[in-house]
């Protein structure tokens, strides 16, 4: 019927429907991949109006020159404007192209952006200058008037608010442009120099303890050449600079000593020219991982702002040329600009940075309350360091050179670790001096520039002083792996007097955490790869000359949210164990509600005996149709009394075994109840304990013997072993000696018997028995019957489904027929089968035996088969009837019991067929 | 008088019947344990230590190679470094084996083998019945993933020393740190079968073939893992049930980063969640014929 195929699919879409809504609820507490400190970009793509416009602005090529040379910008419009404006400027030897993912976030972000190329590169025009205060500065000066004049940028009592953001050569721009104009708000620069002269030649980081003369410089040959190859062009071995640039660049390249011209070009180039009339709110974001321009450099830019005036917040962050540019640092400029370009807000006096992750701990972010300089706030650690006295050589030329570190490769990395490492395990042992310290003993942070003296001799004896270049490094071992310290290599040049001097070094200023078993490791060179070094031959005795100082910085708050799980995740897993546990509960409390069995009986009497609580079996109204359509039972309905023994008889598919299963729990009915005992039947109900079962067929554990199989059985139910009385129901399977062999290895009758056996055991009230014949030879049989009549006869109850009709009307008291589904007839057997006393003759003559059969007065009908008669005899006795038939001529051909109960079966199912 | 009439007569005056407690925890316990299917996997388990410890002697100490990267390279070295090795090797498929092998067949076999109905009308509760299973199977699983873990650190400290974890490319760790640190692994990579006693729980109460619920959970945990591999799909890859395989690794490694542990606790948590209260729904309803 229509309906019950609609509740079942019904069902099975609410189901699905509330599988899926839980799938959802709990998914949205799963966290997305972390983001990296970038924003999201969810703002960017709903933007409807905002606009893009590339063009070309002229500026004069030299201050006072009528001739213009062309800079290709970007202008970037938000959606909502007027809006702040930011410059933004690229690093060296790159275009705009660099700056459109930034671009693109501050557009979001609601700021009107101008990214531009610098001149000399990309499609600008004119000499790379190196931002010199000729060229580059005055060509941001202009462009700052093109925002000015863009109605798009909000402008404060006609000044526009624009703020510049720039990144290495961009950085220095932006601190040169923000000293020199007034219409700059804030500046941003990041990775960048304050003195070009100290950043590329830098000027020795040791002097002779007790001298004064300047000190003596070195050539970062290594960063220089990879910086000027950016500019170089097929065409031009100069590139794009500008021929001063070209010319200083080839002199040092071939080894000569900066001249006094030199240092000022270099110095033309840096903010630090200039900053002495900034104001502008500035933040400076210096990269631990830069051995170009170094922690040193932005602490030289914070020192003249400082001095300026203008409020300045320094941080180090864990990035840099040599550790991945300017990763992380988008969140931390957005920020500031929004604090301090939309608003003003006062610029706080505090300073943050990152601690690098190490071997066994994770990156973490300080904020100290303000900025110390490089030499700590914090009290200095003297780690003692222990190392020979050793003599170290410079080769001719300076080659080998040492190498530690390539320019822009991040030897953080693991990868790069290990091909720093590969390549360094060639580094000629002949050139270093390296001096260990023991293992440390607890945790120290290293934050600022080290201190360390050394003693310094030159090997050979000699009259004259001579000039001394080493390069000082420091390392760190952690059980087996060495790392070198963020930072880079320290250039050593002094004039050292014939017997020696002692150096006063500083180290390149540096973060790291010391986790205690570490052991620090300063080495020092005679070359390094990445520096001009010396070309002539030398050797050095050098020794340590006292412990090396490591200056701290006082955290006031330490940021260590790497490696800690998400507040989400966590309060996502309390929600599932709550919902879990819930859903647990319901489970136990929907369980307890299916135990109450008769609510209503202790309200009719306070005690009432068993036999008040309904029949063993009353079926009504059952009725089942599959998912296929098939209608296995229609409205069955019957009811099994106390001590009866019912038989249950159908052709195959009549719906017997699905009533059956219905009776015991295992299928839900479409309609209709089965109810036992007064109980109504369904999955699991306790009733179910009253009712034994075996139903198609045995079910045990192959590998277990029957004993065992029957005592876990009866262990599951729960119930004391005494209850189960296991002699009596072992007698009824009758195995002998087999009971204890495993169930594989028995016949299918002997199955058959322990499984009726199991359903006895315990000497349940109702016994549900589905063809316990099959496979059970005539005297098992026979024995079966006689085991359920008894127990019949003992008070209970007793349901046979069966198709031997010979069996049920033997064993049975009562009989249900059945037929496609429904109840054909039901009542007791000698009712359905008939008369028991009739005979079936078998005659020759019909016609003939018909007369004489009802002379003699007896009841007698046709039979099935032609040639039979059915006969009552009545008073008369069988061989009386006998010989009045023989005598009247007819031949008996059989005489045999009526099998009344087939007949009536055959007839009451409607089957043309004789019965198997 | 018959027992049950006592029992009855009892429950006319309460109008309620006090039922027994059906399927106690250790019968089921002694029915899985008698399996010699469910007794061969534990020895297994408590015997691969064993055999990996004389598999690294045949094979020898590893080429001296000043930069091990890899578990491989150090298991060697020490106690508690073998143990983190056997852990490593186990952690994946064994494991999702054993559990598939475990929850797959709680229903499933049953029915392949006619019991499940005779279970139920004792009656059992489906509930319950399902229940109990999945208890008796997570205390095996449970116990024989710890089992591997104790045996291997026996084997391990016996063979090796007693140093803790070599960190590739950092310290050695004391023993005792080590130990916590084990524990605290096996934890996870037992929390990274959650999602398997989920789906197993569910295909074994859907299907009837205990070979086809066990072999339905390796099948999906294959390809979570092929899909898993395919970087490109992004976020969508959270959803991957063995997306968090790896975390147990947060533990044996330094420094921990316990971010992925207990993202692998909430993804396991959810998906057996889900799973389970569908096969708890399933079994309710469902129409026995096995």
């Amino acid at each position: 019927m229509r309906p019950a195929r609609n509740l079942a699919r019904s069902r099975l879409k609410r189901f699905f429907t509330g599988l899926a809504l839980v799938a959802i609820v709990s998914a949205l507490a799963l966290p997305a991949e972390p983001a990296s400190a970038m924003m999201t970009d969810a703002r960017s793509s709903a933007t409807t109006s905002t606009a893009e416009r590339s063009f070309f602005v002229p500026v004069a090529e030299s201050p006072g020159s009528a001739k213009t040379i062309d800079l290709d910008v970007t202008l970037y419009t938000p959606a909502i404007t007027p809006a702040p404006a930011v410059l933004l400027a690229h690093g060296f030897g790159q275009t705009k192209a660099a700056l459109v993912p930034e671009a693109k976030k501050l557009q979001a972000a609601g700021y009107v952006v101008l990214a531009y190329t610098a001149r000399g590169f990309g499609r600008s025009g004119g000499s790379i200058g190196l931002d010199s205060l000729d060229g580059e500065v005055p060509d941001a000066r202009s462009l700052i008037t093109v925002l000015a004049n863009n109605s798009a940028v909000e402008k404060k009592a006609g000044d526009p608010l624009v703020g510049v953001v720039g990144g290495s050569y961009g950085g220095a721009l932006a601190l040169m442009v923000g000293a020199t104009d007034p219409r700059v708000d804030t500046v941003v620069a990041a990775i960048t120099w304050n003195n070009l002269a100290n950043a590329l030649v830098p000027p020795s980081a040791g002097t002779v303890v007790g001298s004064s003369e300047s000190p003596l410089r070195d050539f970062k040959s290594g960063w220089v050449s990879r910086l000027f190859g950016a500019g170089i062009t097929p065409t031009n071995p100069c590139g794009r600079f500008t021929p001063q640039f070209c010319a200083l660049y080839t002199s040092l390249i071939a080894g000569k000593a900066p001249s006094a011209a030199d240092l000022a070009l270099l110095r033309n180039s840096s903010p630090s020219t200039v900053l002495a009339g900034s104001h502008a709110p500035t933040l400076l974001l210096q990269g631990l991982q830069d051995n170009l321009f170094g922690l040193d450099q932005a602490d030289a830019n914070e020192r003249q702002l400082t001095k300026a005036g203008a409020p300045v917040q320094v941080e180090w962050f864990d990035g840099g040329h040599d550790g991945g540019g300017l990763t992380g640092t988008d969140s931390i400029i957005l920020s500031w600009l929004a604090d301090h370009l939309k608003v003003h807000k006062p610029v706080p006096a505090s300073f943050s940075y990152a601690v690098p992750a190490s071997a066994t701990a994770f990156g973490r972010t300080i904020t100290a309350a303000r900025y110390p300089g490089l030499a700590g706030s914090s009290s200095e650690r003297q780690v003692s360091l222990s190392g020979p006295a050793a003599t170290i050589v410079n080769p001719p030329g300076g080659e080998p050179a040492s190498v530690i570190g390539l320019p822009g490769f991040d030897a953080g990395s693991p990868a790069g670790s290990a091909i720093t490492s590969l390549i360094g395990a060639a580094n000629p042992s002949a050139e270093r001096a390296r001096f260990v310290s023991a293992p440390l003993t607890s945790s120290t942070l290293l934050a600022g520039a080290a201190t360390v003296r050394l003693d310094v001799a030159p090997a050979v004896g000699t009259t004259a002083p001579t000039d001394a270049l080493l390069y000082a490094q420091l390392s760190v071992t952690t059980g087996d792996a060495t790392r070198v310290l963020p930072g880079g290599v320290a250039p050593i040049r002094v004039t050292i007097p014939p017997g020696g001097a002692t150096v006063a070094v500083r180290l390149p200023a540096t973060v790291w955490s010391f986790t205690a078993g570490d052991r620090l490791a300063l080495t020092i060179r005679t070359s390094d790869s990445q520096f001009q070094g010396a070309l002539t031959p030398a050797a050095y005795r050098v020794s340590l000359d006292g412990p090396i100082s490591l200056p701290g910085i006082a955290a006031a708050a330490i940021d260590s949210s790497a490696g800690q799980p998400s507040v989400a995740v966590l309060v996502g897993i309390g929600v599932t164990l709550l919902v879990a546990l819930i859903l647990l509960a319901i489970a136990l409390v929907l369980g307890r509600r299916g135990d109450r069995t008769v609510p209503t009986v202790d309200e009719i009497a306070p005690v009432a005996p068993p036999s008040d609580q309904g029949p063993p079996l009353q079926i009504r109204g059952l009725t089942k149709r599959f998912r296929s359509g098939f209608l296995a039972v229609d409205d069955v309905s019957f009811t099994v009394e106390r001590g009866q023994v019912l038989g249950l008889l159908g052709e195959n598919g009549a719906g017997k075994t699905t009533t059956l299963r219905m009776v015991a729990g295992l299928i839900h009915p479409d309609s209709g109840t089965a109810s036992s005992f007064g109980a109504v039947i369904s999955a699991g109900s306790p009733v179910l304990a009253r009712l034994g079962c075996f139903i198609e067929g045995p079910g045990f554990l192959p590998h277990l013997s029957g004993r065992r199989n029957l005592e876990l059985y009866w262990a599951a139910t729960g119930r004391p072993r005494r209850e189960a009385l296991f002699d009596e129901v072992l007698t009824v399977a009758d195995l002998g000696a087999a009971i204890s062999k495993p169930v594989r290895g028995y016949s299918q009758g002997m199955r058959q018997r322990l499984a009726i056996a199991q359903a006895m055991l315990g000497m349940p009230d109702l016994l549900v028995l589905d063809e316990p014949t099959n496979g059970l030879d005539p005297p098992q049989i026979t024995a079966l019957r006689g085991v359920l009549r008894r127990y019949a006869e003992s008070g209970r109850t007793v349901i046979v489904s069966s198709h031997l009709l010979g069996e049920v009307e033997l064993t049975c008291s009562h009989v249900v027929v059945m037929s496609h589904g429904r109840v054909v007839a039901s009542g007791p057997v000698g009712e359905i089968a008939g008369d028991s006393s009739e005979l079936l003759f078998g005659v020759t003559d019909v016609a003939t035996a018909t007369v004489t059969l009802r002379d003699l007065g007896v009841d007698f009908a046709d039979g099935r088969e032609p040639g039979t008669l059915r006969v009552t005899p009545g008073s008369r006795s069988v061989d009386a009837l006998v010989a009045a038939l023989v005598e009247a001529g007819v031949g008996i051909t059989g005489v045999q019991p009526g099998r009344h109960l087939e007949e009536a079966f055959l007839s009451l199912i409607g089957a043309k067929e004789p019965s198997a | 008088m018959n027992p049950k009439d006592t029992l009855i007569a009892g429950s006319a005056t309460t109008g309620r019947v006090r039922r027994p407690s059906t399927m106690p925890f250790r019968v089921e316990l002694a029915r899985q344990l008698s399996q010699w299917r469910v007794r061969i996997v534990l020895i297994i388990l408590v015997a691969l230590p064993i055999i990996v410890r004389v598999a690294l002697l045949i094979g020898g100490p590893p080429s001296s190679n000043t930069n091990a990267t890899t578990l491989i390279d150090l298991a060697q070295v020490s106690g508690g470094t073998f143990a983190a090795f056997v852990i490593e090797l186990t952690q994946g498929i064994l494991i999702t084996l054993i559990a598939a092998l475990l929850f797959g067949d709680m229903i499933a076999g049953e029915a392949s083998r006619s019991t499940l109905k005779y279970l139920l009308t004792i009656p059992v509760p489906r509930l319950r019945l399902l229940g109990v299973k999945v208890a008796v199977s997570s205390a095996i699983l449970l116990a024989g993933i710890v089992a591997l873990t104790v045996v291997a650190l026996v084997v391990g400290v016996v063979s090796y020393g007693p140093g803790g974890i070599q960190i590739p490319g950092g310290p050695l760790l004391d023993l005792g740190d080590s130990i916590g640190r084990i524990a605290l692994a096996t934890a996870t990579g037992a929390s990274g079968l959650l999602w398997a006693a989920g789906l197993g729980t569910l295909l074994t109460v859907v299907v009837n073939s205990p070979l086809a619920a066990a072999g339905g959970v390796v099948l999906i945990s294959i390809l979570s893992r092929i899909l898993d591999s395919i970087t490109t799909l992004g976020n969508v890859r959270l959803f991957l049930p063995t997306h968090y395989a790896t975390a147990f690794q947060q533990f044996l490694a330094a420094p921990t980063d316990l971010a992925p542990v207990t993202d692998s606790i909430l993804s396991g948590l959810v998906w057996a969640l889900v799973l389970g209260t569908a096969a708890a729904l399933w079994f309710r309803r469902k129409d026995i014929s096995g």
